[in-house]
This record gives C-alpha cells, sequence and structure tokens, in this order.
C-alpha cells in the first residue's frame, strides 16, 4: 500500500506511539532533538514506539 | 479561572517543566486525513498539552482536531498562515491526545506543529499538583476543557 502521510517528531518530551490515514500508510519517522533518526518498535497491533 | 492565567500559575509555581515539542506532517495527499496519538517519552510519565500552535502551511487548506478521553473534541479551520490552537488536556500514555490533520485540497500538502507542554517526571506527581491546583484555586472540571473554536487567531 502506498505511503500517503509522513510525520515525524521530535522525540524530547513527546512520542508518537500511533497514526492512522484514510488512505495509504503512515510513515513514522522518530528524531531527537539534533534532527536524527532514533529507532521504533512496532508491535504487533500497529502502535510505533520510540526505543529512545 | 481562564486556561491562560492557569498556566502562569504552574510557571509561577514551579509545577512541572515548561517545553515544546516539535511535530511535522512532512506529506499527506490530497483529501487525506491523518490521526497521530501523541504521548509523552522519557523522562516524563505525564504533561499537560495547553496550545499547539500550526505554522508552515496553506490558509485553508487544513482542518485540525484535538481530542482526549477527558476533554472531548476540539476542531478548529485553520485559515491562516500560523494559527493558535489553545485547549487544556493531561495526556499520558493511557490517555493519549490524538491530533488529526485533514488536507482539504486536491494536491499533496505539508504542516508544522509546534506543541506547548507541561511535563511531569511522574503520574502522581501530575495528580498531586492537579489536585492541588483544583482544591487550592477551586478550578472546576470545565475550567480545563478546550478553550472556544476562534481559538485559532492570525498571529505576526
Amino acid at each position: 500500500m502506498a505511503v500517503n502521510a509522513v510525520i515525524r517528531v521530535l522525540t524530547g518530551g513527546i512520542k508518537i506511539t500511533d497514526a492512522r490515514t484514510t488512505a495509504g500508510e503512515t510513515k513514522i519517522i522518530h528524531s531527537n532533538t539534533s534532527g536524527s533518526p532514533v529507532p521504533t518498535t512496532i508491535d504487533r497491533s500497529g502502535r510505533v514506539t520510540s526505543e529512545e | 479561572m481562564p486556561v491562560t492565567s492557569l498556566f502562569s500559575l504552574f510557571r509561577s509555581r514551579g509545577w512541572g517543566r515548561q517545553s515544546e515539542a516539535q511535530l511535522d506532517v512532512l506529506y499527506l495527499g490530497a483529501n487525506t486525513t491523518t490521526t497521530a496519538t501523541v504521548a509523552p517519552t522519557a523522562p516524563y510519565n505525564g504533561m499537560v498539552v495547553h496550545l499547539i500552535t500550526f505554522h508552515r502551511m496553506l490558509p485553508g487548506a487544513f482542518k485540525v482536531t484535538v481530542s482526549q478521553r477527558e476533554v472531548g473534541v476540539h476542531t478548529v479551520q485553520l485559515s491562516s498562515d500560523l494559527a493558535d490552537v489553545s485547549f487544556w488536556a493531561w495526556v499520558t500514555d493511557a490517555d493519549p491526545l490524538l491530533v488529526t490533520v485533514e488536507n482539504r485540497t486536491s494536491w499533496p500538502g505539508y504542516i508544522g506543529a509546534t506543541l506547548a507542554t507541561i511535563n511531569f517526571d511522574t503520574l502522581e506527581q501530575m495528580r498531586n499538583i492537579r489536585s492541588q491546583a483544583t482544591e487550592e484555586f477551586g478550578l472546576s472540571e470545565g475550567t480545563l476543557t478546550p478553550g472556544p473554536a476562534e481559538s485559532s487567531a492570525r498571529r505576526g
């Protein structure tokens, strides 16, 4: 399925645990305060959690 | 007590840690809606989100809805290129904040958001401060609900 949304969050204080889009997939990028990506995990239900 | 002075109260008392967090929708397809579930991250376990400032977007292109179990739903049509959405939500992992962005145009879009927060190290700390504020200043649950829909205001 095509990516129809890309969301980036700086993990200094908040995280995105889930994201849903009406059409297509949502790609989530967790970044640290310097903008570098940080590892994330996806559980069986599709929830995305930053490991930082 | 208005929400704005409630924030001032927290600041003057040193309750929690003020922070701003960046959330970018780097790409959102035409006529598409996306919902992000936002929660505090380590080292914090609770936070008040009291303002989201949206920026770098095409005026009129986006409709934003913030919702949380405790405060209900708050929808704002972003009519200017820099818009504030003001409300007051006590957010935890168990009671996260949902931010929904709708791209109402027929072409892909981009939008940036800055969340103003007051962070708490522990859930107990947040509960205690909330209880203290409620007791000391007579806050009712009604004062902790979202502001009026016209909270979207042009700035700068």
